[in-house]
């Protein structure tokens, strides 16, 4: 029989997947008719494409199918006819012995009195009904227990994600309690007696929660900055302080910050005795002649 | 209810030789392909409908149409399992096509593993066969290259025509023939051929 390589190539893995249309699996189909090596060959893919799907990963079904399925077999079986099976074949016909057998004018049962043959059809038929739905409300009540499950794991993904907001805004609340206190730190500086206090805010407009003052004692000059919620220093870096007299800048020392970017630092280097305004700028580890521009954090006026 | 040595002997039998009893209209050699395929079948419904519950439904109805279609089933056409498998993945694509809904190809496999079960337990040698089978056949996958799997995977789980795999991955048609040509045969020898042609 001639090889027809076209369908061989290109139809046969998808008609072993059972991806063709019905034209397609027509032509193949019609193809392997008179063709048993070319079927035995198909038949070789099919395998695998059935090894293939069978690595799905099983899901073991509720016992309401089997009992639905069964209950529907044993229905069908019942309205077409005693079927040859193992278990429900008829036995084979035992020899009557003459000496047992009944006689025809014996009394007749108690079943025979009440015509209990008569109700054996009904019966079977309503035992088979009751199992039926025996077996629907099962599988009803497998669907529900299924549902109930599927809410109870949403109520505990709900949970969780009640869980995780009450984590952030415990976080936030905490993040704010320490604004809050270094705030209070701040406020305290501009009570102090002696010193003249004033206050330095965000340059960048980004970063409210910042804060800082700069305290100058009347008594010896020492000015001394105050820093709040700074953002944290990347390794490298460093913070400056400048005072800037005019418009021109001058380095006042450089500090860092703790992990709640709070600190303290002493302006120090040679200052001048006035000056107009104070300011905070990210520069690189060691400072910089001048304030890196774009990099001013923190600025205020003088007194 | 079935004597012990006739459940034996459906148990040792080949699910081609089950087939032949449920043709002459057996309950108990259905009940056995069943127990055996259930399973596996419902794995196969659940990754393409993606819920378990209308699975059921149309694992119910798969095999209902096993029942009542058995005469149609050809051995020498495929395994009965390929026959099962093609039932059940039709009926699962029926139903999302009634749903308008476009097959998943593949899910990845923690969103697969929500639905993975243990084998049922009313017969753990049996199911433990199985387990080793799949297992073994899971391995051989892994050696299937990726673009062949996929391939596979979007024609069987995805439901896509051949053209439709073409579009939908930018291949040209005969690179797709390709690929699924030589992911069946390479799947063939990774299986060995000769436990196929049991």
């Amino acid at each position: 029989m001639e090889r027809n390589q076209r369908i061989e190539d290109e139809l046969f893995p998808f008609y072993a997947l059972d991806a063709l249309t019905i034209e397609e699996r027509d032509e193949v189909d019609g193809y392997i008719a008179g063709n048993p090596e070319a079927a035995a060959r198909l038949a070789a893919l099919t395998r695998a494409a059935a090894d293939l799907v069978a690595t799905t990963a099983p899901v073991t079904p509720s016992p309401a199918v089997k009992a639905g399925l069964m209950a529907r077999v044993q229905a069908d079986v019942a309205r077409t006819g005693t079927p040859v099976t193992a278990s429900t074949a008829p036995p084979a016909p035992r020899p009557t012995h003459p000496a047992i057998s009944r006689p025809a004018a014996l009394k007749p049962s108690w079943r025979e009195r009440l015509g209990f043959g008569r109700f054996v059809p009904a019966l079977a038929a309503f035992a088979l009904v009751a199992f039926i739905l025996s077996a629907a409300a099962a599988l009803r009540l497998s669907r529900q227990v299924d549902e109930l499950q599927a809410q109870i794991v949403a109520l505990e993904a709900g949970d969780d994600v009640m869980q995780t907001r009450l984590s952030a805004l415990e976080s936030e609340n905490e993040t704010l309690r320490r604004e809050l206190s270094a705030r209070e730190d701040l406020l305290a500086e501009f009570n102090r007696p002696g010193s003249v206090t004033v206050a330095i805010g965000d340059a960048t407009g980004n970063l409210p929660g910042m804060a800082a003052t700069l305290t100058t004692e009347i008594a010896t000059g020492a000015a001394t900055l105050r820093v709040a919620n700074m953002p944290p220093l990347e390794p490298g870096t460093t913070y400056q302080a400048w005072v800037i007299v005019g418009s021109t800048p001058v380095s006042a020392g450089t500090f860092s910050v703790d992990s709640n970017g709070n600190g303290t630092h002493v302006l120090s280097g040679d200052l001048p005795a006035d000056f107009d305004a104070v300011g905070v700028s990210l520069e690189p580890q060691g400072g910089s002649a001048a304030p890196t521009p774009g990099n001013i954090l923190l600025l205020g006026q003088s007194f | 209810m079935p004597k012990s040595s006739d459940m034996d002997h459906l148990t040792n039998a080949s699910d081609e030789q089950l087939m032949a009893r449920v043709t002459a209209r057996d309950a108990d050699a259905f009940e056995h392909l069943y127990d055996r395929y259930a399973p596996v079948t419902l794995g196969i419904i659940v990754r393409i409908v993606q819920d378990r519950t209308e699975g059921e439904e149309v694992l119910q109805e798969s095999f209902w149409r096993v029942w009542n279609q058995a005469e149609t089933f050809d051995p020498a056409k495929g395994p009965f399992r390929a026959w099962l498998f093609s039932i059940a993945r039709r009926q699962a694509l029926d139903l999302l096509r009634r749903r308008n809904v476009r097959p998943q190809a593949a899910r990845d496999e923690n969103e697969e593993r929500q639905f993975e079960q243990a084998a049922a337990p009313d017969n753990v040698g049996e199911a433990a066969e199985q387990a080793i089978a799949t297992e073994q056949m899971r391995g051989a996958m892994t050696h299937l290259p990726q673009e062949q799997l996929q391939v596979l995977e979007l024609a069987y789980f995805g439901g896509l025509t051949r053209q439709e795999i073409a579009r939908t991955t930018g291949l040209p048609l005969g690179t797709v023939h390709t690929r699924a040509r030589l992911g069946l045969q390479h799947l063939r020898s990774l299986l060995g051929a000769g436990k196929n042609d049991e």
